[in-house]
């Protein structure tokens, strides 16, 4: 070869063996890798339930603390008045009976609103022209308090569950409905410009990409909207009936009674507590969307 | 051969777009442009940000209708969607809720091919450009050159004629890039589509066109046409070492720098003009 002059590049060796052995290390990091996120997540999951029941423990302990010492027990009753009044309705089926009308009009209302506001959006968000035609009057209909929409309800319905359904629908119907009209409309434009040159047609284009598109934008609001029925079926129980949660704490307000208010209060949150766990699975149902897990963070 | 008509064509295209609300001036992108692509060529466009490359692909595509002058694929104007092309736009537009596999599937799926058929050859192209293994894998868990290779193979799979691609590498880091020209010549000497590809990379456009148009800058029209004689198959990766490359380099460069210029200088005289 001789003896070369000048700027020379010179390649050093592979600083690092890269032979089987390195590979069995790679595959020991990855794997201690993983067991560390496993780990970290057992423990963020048990310090947050830790942290929660803290949290509860604390609000008993002060509520119990400050009643009838820092406030009159008249206003804020008491821990143990609470589950004693609870346990009477348990034991007298006050709770069951009256807990059944409040959840079947939250429930039933729930399932109406949504299911009317995605039927009517569907046309809606895929015709811009019929959109912009009815959009002041969806502007007018929203804007009326839907509290104010009670009286209506029962000057038409009676007593009974209907006005209390179709009050929660209503408190459910306009979040789903703006949020699956801005779903469809969100569409990306670029998507729809490519399916099409590929030769979608429009059926197509409904399935394959405007649908899909739309799906996090109303699972969004379904999962938003359980406390809205709950509030909507209450409002309805408040203003007139003589059945329901809502009924109860209105008796037991009437009766001055404040560890009854605060008990059927206790147990609509308890419900839509319950509820929204149960449509915690529509929050992790797209896998497209959960982008953060690929980073291997806690979610 | 030389009878033969091209595959794509604009014949004396004006195309003027007007903004969004009751004040925005009309603009005028493309003044008078005509250029064609012969079946099976290799072109590419280039020339300033703003001169019209896109809105050129857009009229080809169909998506947009020419204010004047006539688009035509094989002979026939383009009106309404031209699905007849392959679009491989700047942007990957994979659909996000759609696995790898599923998004190369796509076009097979919407015309009308076998099912049987979708799978095989969306995984012929899937290994063709070594994403094997990540068919599962959703756009957002890719890297950007593998989404961009995605796009690509997405569009090529179907098999058309004429593709079209705006600026399909610009994203992507130098590397990735010259790896993506390589595999791109490799899938164009397959089947030998006819290409319209939109760069501001000349090295890139002379590394893979057998033509090159240089636009003008806003109006768009063509400046001026090159023939790019370097022999094929072409090594995308010392293509600068090509004898003939340095010349055709210098000669792009000066049309597009005095293109720049002269645009500035339109901007400085609209300044003083309006005071
Ligand atoms: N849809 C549109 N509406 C209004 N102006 C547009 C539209 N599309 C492009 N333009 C304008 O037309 C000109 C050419 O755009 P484009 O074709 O994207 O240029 P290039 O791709 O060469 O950068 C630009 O000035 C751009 O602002
Ligand atoms: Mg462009």
């Amino acid at each position: 070869m001789g003896i070369e002059t000048g700027a020379r590049v010179t390649a050093l060796e592979t600083p690092l063996a890269l032979g089987p052995e390195a590979a069995s290390g790679s595959a020991r990091v990855l794997a201690d890798e993983l067991a560390r996120r496993d780990r970290a997540v057992r423990e963020q999951r048990r310090f947050l339930l830790i942290a929660r029941v803290g949290v509860l423990v604390a609000i008993i302990v002060g509520w119990d603390l400050a009643s009838g010492r820092l406030i009159r027990t008249f206003f804020v009753s008491s821990p143990g008045a609470v589950a004693r009044q609870l346990a009477d309705w348990i034991a007298s089926g006050q709770l069951l009976y009256h807990g059944q009308f409040t959840l079947t009009a939250t429930v039933l209302g729930y399932v109406v609103g949504s299911v009317a506001a995605i039927l009517l959006a569907w046309p809606l968000g895929l015709m811009p022209r019929l959109f912009r035609i009815t959009e002041p009057y969806f502007l007018v209909a929203y804007s009326i308090p839907a509290v104010a929409m009670g009286p209506i309800f029962i000057l038409w319905f009676g007593l009974g569950l209907t006005p209390k359904i179709l009050l929660a629908a209503y408190f459910v119907f306009f979040i789903v409905f703006v949020n699956t009209v801005v779903g469809f409309q969100q569409v990306p434009r670029g998507l729809l410009d490519v399916t099409r040159v590929m030769g979608a047609s429009r059926s197509d284009l409904l399935r394959a990409v405007i649908l899909p598109s739309a799906v996090p934008y109303v699972l969004a609001a379904l999962r938003s909207t359980l406390p809205a029925a709950m509030i909507g079926a209450v409002v309805g129980e408040f203003i007139a009936s003589n059945r329901g949660l809502g009924y109860l704490a209105n008796a037991a307000a009437s009766e001055y009674a404040t560890e009854g208010v605060i008990a059927a209060v206790f147990v609509m949150a308890l419900i839509v507590l319950a509820m929204t766990v149960l449509l915690r699975p529509l929050s992790g149902a797209l896998r497209w969307q959960r982008g953060i897990d690929a980073r291997g963070d806690i979610v | 051969m030389a009878t033969s008509t091209p595959a794509v064509r604009l014949r004396n295209v004006y195309k003027a777009f007007i903004g969004q609300g009751r004040t925005a001036r009309p603009l005028l992108a493309l003044e008078d442009v005509s250029f064609a692509a012969r079946p099976g060529e290799f072109v590419g466009l280039v020339g300033p940000s703003g001169c019209g490359k896109s809105t050129c692909l857009n009229l080809l595509a169909g998506l947009t209708a020419p204010s004047a002058g006539s688009v035509e694929h094989h002979g026939a104007q383009v009106a309404g969607v031209n699905t007849k092309v392959g679009y491989i736009t700047q942007d990957d537009n994979l659909l996000p809720w759609r696995s790898l596999l599923a998004n190369v599937e796509l076009g097979l799926e919407f015309r009308g091919v076998p099912r049987e058929e979708w799978r095989r050859r969306a995984l012929e192209f899937i290994e063709l450009v070594g994403l094997g293994g990540f068919e599962g894998h959703y756009p957002h868990e890719l890297s950007g050159g593998m989404r961009k290779r995605a796009s690509i193979i997405r569009t090529l799979v179907y098999d058309t004629d004429v593709v079209l691609m705006d600026e399909p590498f610009g994203p992507l880091d130098a590397q990735t890039r010259v790896i993506l020209q390589a595999e791109l010549q490799k899938l164009w000497e397959r089947d030998r589509p006819t290409v319209l590809f939109v760069t501001h990379d000349l090295v890139e456009a002379i590394a893979l066109s057998d033509r090159i148009f240089v636009f003008t800058s806003r109006p768009g029209t063509i400046k001026r046409e090159y023939r790019v004689d370097l022999p094929r198959p072409r090594d995308v990766f010392r293509i600068h070492e090509t004898t003939g490359f340095d010349d055709l380099y210098d000669a792009l460069w000066s049309d597009i720098r005095a293109e720049i210029q002269r645009a500035r200088q339109g901007e400085l005289q609209a300044v003083e003009g309006s005071r």
